[in-house]
């Protein structure tokens, strides 16, 4: 990092030194007396012993870092059906046009889905809901809701209920129940209205969507709703408008989150380019929102929170993109409309295009078979960045994630090329870049990013 | 001790001591830059030297000899202190993942009178 290096170890510690600084510990030429002897001795990059004294110690916090797969599958997505209502250009889930039959989970499927969710040993369960547009069959949510509720009157777990919706034409019934079972729901909200509508390709999808937020809020709460935007590429022209549109709408954070290259969004010409041009535009964004918490407004960017936590705190986070052992089965599993299991929210994805690699099963399997069977096994050879080349010796393995099925989809192979993935390149521009804030501007940030993670914690 | 030179074709050359930098290193170091080279080696005989030839892919864009020599002369270093490191630590990494993963609740814990 410019005349810096930054230190790392699998505990989650770190520490930035004058380029250097390494050789000199290697080759042993740091004093006792020395300040960073110390430093280097309580962030356990040294030891005195040949076995450090607090092994223990250490061992409980790495550990810790690794808890989340104590709450093996924690996340599990119904995909209800993939008819929607609004079929945006850039849709990543290859979504139907409303009135198209055959697009709808089957109930039986449905009920099935939750008893396999149920064999989970995760104490804290999600239900997310996704589509198409789930509420086009806000019956079977219901029916899904309902069913689940009565497993967990002998199960006890904590449940979480997610619709994602683009909120544009949900019911006042549905509102009723939702908020009976403390409901929330994720929408999506790309900027201002220009941007929104270009992006997506019609001229009111904006109004709708902001109308639907408003009932929904009015409804269930304004801590009910969040939104996603995605980054399309005319969206990298406008990070100032985009975070104000927010702000705009009653949002305290958002989540810049780039394209992906699955489902209708893949047509793209140069991947490598836009990734280098979202790299630009997230720093951007984040000096902007940075300068805004300065003006003393608490506004979040979640990607840069999840992160923080990840280098600021001995716990895991629960974004599966960023985890290792990778988020596919340990943290996420999907259940599709089809009636099949996949590994993840893009393995069902690609299953639009006709590629089936990540179909883990039928949803009728036995639950030992679809997540310990041959498919996940295959899997977890490829899936920490602990082991796979590239990852294995870089400093930001234990920040970053593994994800074969974004390598398999965007270079042919689960195992992935570091030297030509943008994942990696864009993954490693921006950790860099929050570790340079931290170094350089620590007085400045350290408080606000502080704020941050105490309050999302 | 590395030579790093471009020969007439525009190729770059390296020559490595393996009795400095062995193989592990070697093979690390290389592993980023085969996206943008194609790359050969060989090792001359009865030396401890190995010749590497790094000759762009097509359509790749021709980085600046200082560049890269600069680049290079830094990853053999940084690889090679990462060696040291992987090497001395390996056994404390390996009791570290042992102890954090070993399931205590299997184990059944007694308690000893004198």
């Amino acid at each position: 990092m410019g005349n810096r290096e930054i230190l790392t170890n699998d505990l989650g510690d770190y520490l930035i030194l004058p380029r250097g600084s390494v050789q000199k510990i290697v080759n042993r030429e740091i004093q006792p007396t020395e300040d960073l002897y110390k430093d280097l001795l309580a962030s356990f990059f040294i030891s005195e012993t040949p076995v450090p004294h607090l092994l223990d110690n250490m061992a409980t916090r790495l550990a810790t870092r690794k808890s989340f797969l104590d709450e093996f599958t924690a996340l599990h997505i119904f995909v209800m059906t993939l008819r929607c209502n609004q079929n945006c250009i850039y849709c990543q889930a290859s979504s139907r046009d409303s009135s198209r039959k055959g697009c709808d989970i089957k109930e039986t499927d449905l009920l099935t889905a939750i008893d396999l969710m149920f064999r989970s040993p995760a104490r804290h369960l999600t239900m997310e809901f996704q589509g198409g547009e789930p509420t086009l069959v806000c019956d079977l949510i219901e029916k899904g809701i309902l069913y689940a509720e009565e497993k967990n009157q002998v199960e006890c777990r904590k449940m979480t209920y997610v619709i994602c919706s683009n909120s544009v034409n949900v019911s006042d019934a549905f509102l009723d129940f939702c908020r009976n079972y403390n409901v929330v729901f994720s929408t999506s909200l790309d900027g201002p209205e220009f941007l929104h509508n270009h992006n997506r390709g019609k001229t009111d999808s904006y109004k709708k969507v902001i109308a639907g937020i408003s009932k929904v809020r009015a409804a269930l709460g304004s801590d009910k709703v969040s939104a996603l935007m995605t980054t399309s590429e005319d969206s990298l022209h406008y990070p100032r408008e985009i975070v104000d549109a927010y702000r705009e709408n009653g949002f305290h954070s958002i989540f810049l989150r780039a394209l992906n290259p699955y489902g209708l969004a893949r047509e793209n010409d140069d991947w490598p380019a836009y990734f280098d041009a979202f790299v630009e535009f997230y720093k951007e964004s984040l000096d902007y929102i940075l300068e805004l918490n300065k003006q003393g407004e608490c506004f979040i960017e979640e990607f840069t929170a999840l992160i923080l936590k990840k280098i600021l705190t001995p716990f895991p986070i629960g974004f599966v993109d960023l985890q290792t052992p990778a988020g596919i089965i340990n943290g996420v599993i999907v259940y599709n409309y089809d009636g099949f299991v996949y590994a993840s929210d893009e393995s069902r994805m690609l299953a639009e295009n006709k590629d089936y690699t990540f179909r883990l099963g039928k949803i009728s399997d036995k639950y030992e078979d679809l997540f310990y069977g041959k498919k996940a096994q295959e899997l977890s050879r490829i899936w920490a960045t602990e082991c796979i080349a590239g990852c294995s010796e870089c400093a930001f393995q234990s920040i970053c994630g593994a994800d074969p099925v974004r390598n398999y989809s965007t270079q042919g192979d689960a195992y992935g090329y570091r030297p030509s993935s943008t994942i990696c390149r864009k993954n490693k521009a921006i950790i860099e870049y929050i570790f340079k804030l931290l170094d350089e501007r620590t007085e400045e940030v350290l408080p606000i990013f502080m704020n941050w993670i105490s309050g999302t914690m | 001790m590395i030579d790093i030179l471009t020969d007439r074709n525009g190729q770059i050359v390296l020559s490595i001591d393996t009795s400095i930098y062995d193989n592990w290193v070697i093979d690390k170091v290389l592993y980023w830059l085969t996206a943008d080279y194609i790359i050969t080696r060989r090792n001359n005989p009865e030396t401890n030297i190995q010749v590497i030839s790094l000759s762009l892919k097509k359509g790749h864009q021709q980085v600046d000899y200082n560049t890269i020599r600069e680049r290079l002369s830094n990853d053999f270093i940084d690889y090679k202190n990462r060696q040291t490191i992987a090497v001395e630590t390996s056994n404390i990494r390996d009791l570290l993942f042992a102890k954090a993963f070993a399931n205590s609740d299997d184990f059944v814990e007694f308690t000893f009178k004198d």
